[in-house]
């Protein structure tokens, strides 16, 4: 378990943190955000590369903050994976050990993950500038893993691949991680990715936790404007007054799931384009629909491979534009082709209105 | 590593291409003088110019093996790690390079002179007109070299490396010794071999400070110079052509060192 206690550390005038995290035994954490949100600048605080200002970070109730990298028992893998050219690939899986002087049993364990990892046939290559990137990561993960660390730690590190490849590597390591029970914490800018593979989410954003919890709640569900631009939320619309659980916007009267919380400067909604629903007027109508049905005319359309994008003008608040996303499911219903100057009504749910 | 990639091969070409054309010269110059009866060649045989040559191989070797001692931690250091004054002491670790090494000998005789030397050469080892004073020039100019080609490797390899190796459970030192020095090896390897080469080729700093003894202090450099002097013209072309031929073989080395490097 790692629980990481009001963490500040600082990298030249950018400033981390405090940073607060509970992570249990056992669970994959993602760590997302954008370049230079601190998410590295974390990963090597909590590795002990990077030194901090104040703040504690505990490793299965061991208050490790003071301690070495090479004392915490952890693992890292950097995004370049970092091998050591001036040894042979099986020099390089067991320089873990080899330097903490357990040899013993190493040869077996050794067999084992190469197996899991399927690089047994590697093992003999003298140098390891042969191996390709996916097989260089494989590598990097099994001297990673023969270390048995109470945490692995992962910076992006599958990032330099093809997406195919980094999709298949990412899945292994989750299933190694849900067989061998390893705690990780996964370092990535990609939502998908974080969707994928994490049972928690921390969102960081300029040295900050914006947002943390289960995948699905935290992704498009953005709670700040920076976050809701980092999720690259299509439809961000500036308030103009709110009240109780209406706000007004473009002209528009808007229902939101619930109020705002007191005091809270509710300045923007976010809809993500997926979430907007396209119907006719004769559907909306027989749907029963009142609130945040709006008549609004397509300006534009755009075919993406599996998707199509529309746009939109809001008859009733003039200049206000709304962007669509038309899955695949819809894109087969929706047998008349949406064209330019179609007339349209936009049904926004309350509960995927996000008031930021 | 690739500071001594593209540029420092071509340099070394170059150096390569000027050294077999004075060998080719000396050669050319070696038939001219056999008439005299002391050609370049017999006088290599002769006992004072193989001290010369036996006494310059030694203290060269040992001052260049004694520099990297000195320059492996100075240059990582310097690579590696900030600290107040560390421009100051990057640009006084130049003046060898640029300054005249007649100065710098006198500079020596100077610290030697100063009352912690005089402590040192009455109580410890005598340096001025002394085979010590030899190696402390030849270890200066070694040094400089030395710490710069160091300091560029060290500057060039990614800490992650050495990060990596910490976390995989390497103290600062065993990651140095397991990661970084092998990782450094071709460095090494062409940092020793040019400042040998350095110590091996100086006159200024040797002859002002150890001066010019025979069959004392006499290195080849300072020896083709006396032979010069004194018309010995066979002795003087001999040393010569041996100080080019062990030039030629260091710069094929460090050739064949850089080529591995970029491997």
């Amino acid at each position: 378990m790692i629980a990481v206690r009001e963490l500040v550390a600082l990298a030249g005038s950018f400033r981390l943190g405090p940073i607060e995290l509970q992570l249990g035994a056992g669970e994959f954490l993602v760590l997302l955000g954008p370049s230079g949100a601190g998410k590295t600048l974390l990963l090597e605080s909590l590795v002990g590369l990077a030194p901090i200002e104040s703040g504690a970070v505990v490793l299965d109730g061991q208050d490790v903050t003071a301690l070495a990298p090479e004392r915490r028992e952890v693992a890292y893998m950097p995004q370049d994976v970092a091998l050591f050219p001036h040894l042979s690939v099986r020099d390089n899986v067991l320089f873990g050990r080899r330097a903490r002087g357990t040899m013993q049993g190493a040869a077996a364990e050794l067999e084992h993950i190469a197996q899991k990892l399927g690089i047994g046939e590697l093992l003999a290559r003298p140098r390891v500038q042969t191996l390709s990137g996916g097989e260089r990561q494989r590598v990097a993960l099994a001297r990673s893993l023969i270390t048995n660390p109470r945490v692995l730690f992962l910076d992006e590190s599958f990032s330099a691949l093809d997406a195919h490849v980094r999709r298949q590597l990412l899945l292994e390591v989750r299933d190694l991680q849900s067989a061998l029970g390893l705690t990780v914490v996964y370092v990535t800018h990609s939502q998908q990715e974080a969707l994928v593979v994490g049972d928690r989410v921390v969102v960081l954003m300029q040295g900050r936790v914006a947002q943390a919890g289960a995948p699905q709640d935290v992704l498009g569900r953005p709670t700040t404007l920076s976050a809701a631009r980092f999720f690259q939320i299509e439809n961000l619309l500036p308030i103009e007054s709110a009240e109780g659980d209406t706000c007004r916007v473009g002209g528009l009267t808007m229902r939101l799931d619930s109020a705002p919380p007191p005091g809270a400067s509710a300045r923007w909604l976010a809809i993500a384009a997926a979430d907007v629903v396209l119907l006719g007027t004769a559907e909306a109508q027989a749907l029963g629909l009142t609130d945040n049905v709006f008549p609004a005319r397509v300006s534009s359309t755009k075919d993406a491979r599996s998707r199509r994008v529309v746009r939109l003008a809001l008859h009733a608040s003039g200049e206000q534009e709304l962007v669509c996303e038309l899955g695949a499911r819809d894109r087969l219903l929706d047998a008349r082709r949406l064209r330019e100057g179609d007339d349209v009504v936009v049904y926004l749910n309350p509960k995927v209105v996000a008031v930021l | 590593m690739r500071r001594l990639g593209l540029g420092f091969s071509t340099y070394l070409l170059a150096g390569l291409g000027v050294a077999v054309s004075t060998v080719l010269a000396l050669i050319a110059v070696q038939v001219a003088f056999t008439q005299d009866g002391g050609g370049p060649l017999r006088a290599l045989g002769e006992p004072d110019i193989r001290f010369a040559v036996w006494l310059s191989l030694w203290t060269s070797t040992t001052a260049a093996v004694l520099a990297l001692v000195v320059a492996v931690p100075a240059a990582y250091a310097l690579a590696r790690f900030h600290f107040r004054g560390k421009a100051l002491v990057d640009g006084l670790l130049d003046v060898p390079i640029v300054l005249s090494p007649v100065v710098l000998g006198i500079a020596l005789i100077l610290v030697f002179r100063s009352a912690p030397g005089r402590f040192v050469e009455e109580n410890v080892l005598r340096f001025v007109f002394e085979v010590p004073g030899i190696l402390a020039a030849q270890f200066v100019l070694a040094l400089a070299m030395e710490i710069r080609v160091l300091k560029a490797a060290f500057e060039d390899l990614d800490p992650r490396y050495e990060q990596v190796a910490r976390v995989l459970g390497c103290s600062p030192w065993a990651a140095f010794r397991r990661v970084t020095l092998p990782m450094s090896r071709s460095a090494l390897v062409a940092a020793f071999v040019l400042g040998f080469s350095r110590a091996l080729g100086d006159f200024g700093a040797t002859v002002t400070v150890a001066g010019s003894v025979r069959f004392k202090t006499e290195t080849m450099p300072i020896a083709i110079y006396s032979n010069l002097a004194s018309v010995r013209i066979g002795k003087a072309l001999g040393l010569a052509l041996l100080l080019t031929l062990i030039a030629l073989c260091v710069l094929t080395l460090v050739r064949a060192v850089g080529a591995r490097r970029r491997v």
